[in-house]
């Protein structure tokens, strides 16, 4: 497990509405573990962290939640992104391409000047 | 928005929080679940996979709390948390509750009610719209010792052409008229008003309108607005008032208006109607005839100060111009305004400034007892909170705990305290005595609540401060084990406490020394002789009606004689006759210089000045003033005969220090006819027994003058009162066209003029027994509290050998120690106060050493009665009884 990272401070927000974008609703445990794959494994994700993400999500109005059943038959709370979190992502998107864009530049090797 | 949302969300997220608990408890529950079943299917053991799932999700209480963190606001969570601890302590100790919020309530509601009282008469008086913007013009004259709140004509006409910093300006003379209704002639105050008169105060009319500039106008058809009493009691307050027309002194008035109900300014009156001043009016030889009173609206932005300074510039300029500065320079005349707020309140003004600092005292008083209280109770609750700071709850945490007990308990004052406040305050203007309240309406306005809410918070923080702070000092010591046995309460931990009582001891003394040293003023002013014997004489007032009658001498000298001829023949008179203006019978008194045949005055002399009187020849045997030299008016000193005055002993000592004044000839006004001195008259109190600020009265008979009005007398045994009806007989039989507008003796416009003082004695002395009371259960508390917990120690006493005496010493020594304390700092306090006071108010501060000698003895023994009782208490504890429940 040595070699896995921890979530960067406020990426986890984006990762849960781009989730819940591309595979529609799911529950708390389900979003983690697609969180995990999506990541191919590299992220360490602290489950308990986030259930208080995702109630902040849904307090600024970009997911909602109901209570559902799951595959297994098990009652489960499920997640979905609501018309502004479909806003949110694209926005959030490109917001952070634009970051990580400005970052590249500075990590980039010397260039013959 | 979404910050706004979710701002929202977690607001709403504070309550329900039950529900919202479950649900995330079930949540959690699937969460573990789902896990745990993927681990199965991985082929772990079901317990292994429990186990695993919890440990990723990083422990469920945890979890939860973070959680809860997100969905409200953990800091009002915890005050919600705190505020019902803090009812279930409150309710669990109701005898402790309720003595605290009685305290508190006394304090806050009086202080409630004298500011409602101060709020309806000083900062905002009714019916004005932004007072502080409105000012009083007033006259000053250095040299005479005269300030009066009226000016002239011409002074009021440079107030109007300062238009960039005055709005509106307005002059007013009071009037009167007859009115006949249903057969009886009624006689009704009223005042003539220029037309900027309601623009000043900002009134709008209900009904109709106001009169515009082209009425304010001589010869024109005249025209009334009418107050809303007067429309309610002529009217019957129908609609259609306005457009009629009612006949005053016998000429048509067409109503054209009426006035909201809380306007009444001048107080009284019951309409007004134009002043129509005549072109002459505005003539530069009226610049000294003051008998105007002027209100100004300043501009928005512009001071009192502001216009005073620019106002003042200009009627110099004018004066040099016109030549007129000499006698202004050499009187030290001066023309000023004053805010509104500080002139309408006339003699109510100093007394409630007292009472205000008064119920402040109250205040930190009862404040000092909760906090006493509290302390009491912190030092028994030291084990919860032991428990509490050994659970890691912060020193600041127990303080805001402690903070909302207090503000809870304030916060219950303080309702009952807003609806009792107004109540009281309307109560308080119903007992001042003389009418000095009369037109004041007192109601809970933004102002009273916000100012009893603050009082609730300053109570709450003063009596959360002192155990928060002994608490905060204390943690570090606070250990569990401290509360077991062995924790001997002394005097010595109850430092805070101690300090409280001794402030409320010193505080009380102030306020009981307070108490004595203004009755002791009382008295004194009581005993004030006012140079004249009132008991006995009973003064009714006619104010002369008819445009005729007020210029025809002859008729009113007819109907003065016959009057007083009429009264002095009735049964049981002793004397009568007629004077104006009446000592102490009305606030203006007219005053004027005058000419000493021979002594022309010299440049930069203003002439002699002083007050005058017109009197019939008995007046002298009515209210038996004593003659010094000469002799007062008779039958013979009629209009055509030889001119005749009398004067004081201060205008004799004045201008003619060791000579006889008789046969002088004084001269006075445009009539320009000398009048020779006759006699010299004993000097009287005009209007005031605290102070004797006149320059001299100056005697004239009725016989030889013209006036508007006159008061009739009669001094007719110990009770006067049933010759009221004699007087108004007497008047109407004299002339048909005059009436009596107010009767009353003489005694009681004397003693009205003590009102205000009469006012601060009554509520001081209740407040100090109030102060009392509230000290007295702050120091009981405090030794009852310290020996409970040495009983051990008295027992152990006792059981070697000390008797019941050495016990109750023991325990008076120290409680009496700190009354002693509190009573010096109380004496160093009212010594302080007494020197400002005697600068507030004249003839204050006789029988000080008497005042503060009997409120120490006073406090000393009822401090020493309420640390008997617990020292008896102390001394009864049965030696054996005491060490076996160690």
């Amino acid at each position: 497990m040595g070699d896995k990272t921890d979530v960067w401070q406020g990426t986890l927000a984006l990762m849960v509405l781009r989730t819940l974008e591309t595979m529609g609703p799911l529950h708390g445990y389900g979003l983690a573990r697609r969180i995990e794959q999506t990541s191919g494994d590299l992220l360490q994700l602290n489950y308990g962290t986030l259930y208080p993400a995702l109630l902040k999500l849904e307090q600024e109005g970009f997911i909602r939640s109901r209570w559902g059943v799951s595959d297994n038959n098990r009652k489960a709370k499920y997640y979905e992104l609501t018309k502004a979190g479909q806003r949110q992502v694209k926005k959030a998107a490109a917001d952070w391409e634009q970051a990580t864009a400005i970052l590249a530049r500075f990590l980039e090797p010397a260039e013959e000047v | 928005m979404r910050k706004l949302r979710a701002l929202w969300a977690r607001l709403a997220g504070v309550f329900g929080v039950r529900k919202a608990d479950d649900d995330f408890a079930a949540e959690l529950e699937s969460h573990v679940a789902l896990h745990t079943e993927d681990g199965i299917h991985a082929g772990l053991s079901e317990e292994e996979a429990r186990r695993r799932a919890l440990i990723r999700l990083g422990g469920v209480e945890q979890t939860r709390q973070v959680y809860r963190e997100q969905r409200g606001f953990p800091g009002v969570q915890n005050l919600v948390q705190d505020l019902r601890f803090a009812l279930r302590q409150l309710v669990r100790s109701p005898g402790f509750a309720l003595a605290a919020i009685l305290t508190l309530t006394l304090a806050i509601g009086a202080n409630t009610a004298i500011f409602s009282v101060v709020n309806a008469i000083l900062r905002h008086p009714a019916g004005v719209d932004h007072p502080e913007r409105v000012a009083a013009m007033n006259v000053r004259y250095a040299q005479f010792n005269l300030d009066v709140p009226v000016i002239s004509v011409p002074d009021y006409a440079l107030a109007v052409a300062m238009k960039d910093q005055v709005e509106a300006a307005a002059v007013e003379r009071s009037a009167s008229f007859n009115i006949v209704r249903g057969g009886v002639t009624e006689h009704i105050s009223a005042a003539r008003v220029s037309s900027q008169w309601f623009q000043v105060y900002g009134a709008r009319p209900i009904a109709g309108r106001v009169f515009t500039a082209e009425e304010d106008q001589p010869n024109t058809a005249p025209v009334a607005v009418l107050s809303y009493g007067f429309w309610q009691r002529a009217f019957g307050g129908r609609s259609d008032a306005v457009g009629q027309t009612m006949m005053l002194d016998q000429k048509p008035y067409l109503v054209i208006g009426v006035m909201r109900s809380d306007f009444a300014w001048p107080r009284d009156c019951q309409f007004w109607t134009p002043i129509a001043l005549a072109p002459t009016a505005f003539a530069p030889d009226q610049t000294f005839n003051e008998n105007f009173r002027s209100v100004v609206r300043l501009r928005p932005g512009v001071s009192v100060q502001q216009f005073n300074a620019a106002y003042s510039t200009k009627i110099w300029e004018e004066l040099r111009r016109a030549g007129a500065g000499g006698f202004a320079t050499s009187s030290g005349w001066g023309v000023y305004a004053a805010p509104l707020t500080e002139s309408a309140a006339g003699p109510l003004r100093k007394p409630l400034y007292v009472l205000f600092g008064v119920v402040g005292l109250i205040l930190l008083i009862a404040s000092a007892n909760v906090a006493g209280l509290f302390l009491a109770r912190t030092s028994a609750r030291s084990k919860e909170f032991a428990i509490r700071i050994a659970l890691g709850a912060s020193a600041s945490r127990i303080a805001q705990q402690l903070f909302i007990e207090t503000a809870l308990l304030a916060g219950v004052a303080a309702a009952l305290g807003i609806a009792a406040g107004p109540l009281l305050g309307r109560l308080l203007l119903v007992m001042v005595p003389g009418h000095l309240a009369a037109g004041y309406a007192v109601g809970i306005d933004p102002a009273v609540l916000a100012f009893t809410a603050g009082t609730a918070l300053l109570t709450s923080l003063i009596a959360g401060l002192g155990p928060a702070f002994k608490m905060i000092l204390e943690r570090k010591r606070m250990q569990l084990h401290e509360t077991g046995r062995g924790a001997t309460a002394s005097a010595d931990k109850q430092r805070l406490r101690r300090a409280f009582v001794i402030g409320q001891m010193a505080l009380s003394f102030l306020l009981l020394s307070g108490t004595g040293l203004f009755l002791a003023s009382l008295q004194q002013l009581q005993h004030v002789d006012p140079g004249f014997n009132p008991r006995g004489v009973l003064a009714g007032r006619v104010d002369y009606d008819g445009e005729d009658f007020k210029k025809t001498q002859p008729r009113q000298a007819a109907f003065l004689h016959t009057t007083v001829d009429r009264l002095a023949a009735q049964p049981g008179v002793v004397a009568a006759a007629a004077v104006d203006p009446l000592p102490f019978g009305s606030d203006m008194v007219g005053s004027s210089s005058f000419d000493i045949e021979g002594r022309p005055p010299g440049p930069n002399d203003p002439g002699p000045h002083s007050h005058l009187t017109f009197a019939t020849p008995d007046y002298l045997k009515v209210m038996r003033i004593p003659l010094k030299a000469g002799r007062w008016f008779t039958e013979q000193d009629q209009d055509e005969g030889l001119r005749v005055v009398v004067i004081d002993e201060r205008l004799a000592r004045k201008y003619w220090p060791n000579q006889n004044p008789i046969g002088q000839r004084l001269d006075s006004g445009p009539r320009n006819r000398w009048a020779t001195v006759i006699g010299v008259l004993s000097n009287i109190r005009a209007g005031s027994l605290e102070e004797d600020a006149t320059d001299g009265t100056r005697y004239y008979p009725f016989a030889q003058a013209t006036d508007s009005g006159a008061f009739f007398l009669v001094r007719a045994g110990d009770d006067p009162n049933p010759m009221a009806s004699s007087i108004k007989a007497a008047v109407a039989s004299a002339d048909s066209s005059q009436t009596v507008t107010s009767i009353v003796t003489v005694e009681t416009l004397i003693s009205d003029s003590l009102a205000g003082r009469r006012l601060i004695v009554w509520m001081l002395a209740a407040f100090a027994g109030l102060a009392l009371l509230l000290a007295m259960v702050g120091i009981y508390g405090l030794i009852s509290y310290v020996t409970s917990h040495r009983t051990n120690e008295i027992g152990i006493r006792m059981a070697l050998g000390a008797k019941r005496s050495d016990v109750v010493g023991l325990v008076l020594r120290s409680a009496l120690g700190w009354v002693l304390t509190g009573l010096s700092l109380g004496i160093a306090l009212a010594i302080v106060a007494t020197a400002w006071l005697r600068h507030v108010f004249a003839v204050f501060g006789g029988g000080a050493a008497v005042s503060l000698a009997a409120a120490a003895i006073l406090l000393f023994a009822v401090g020493a009665c309420a640390c008997l009782i617990p020292a008896r208490r102390a001394a009864s504890i049965e030696p054996m009884q005491a060490l076996r429940t160690e």
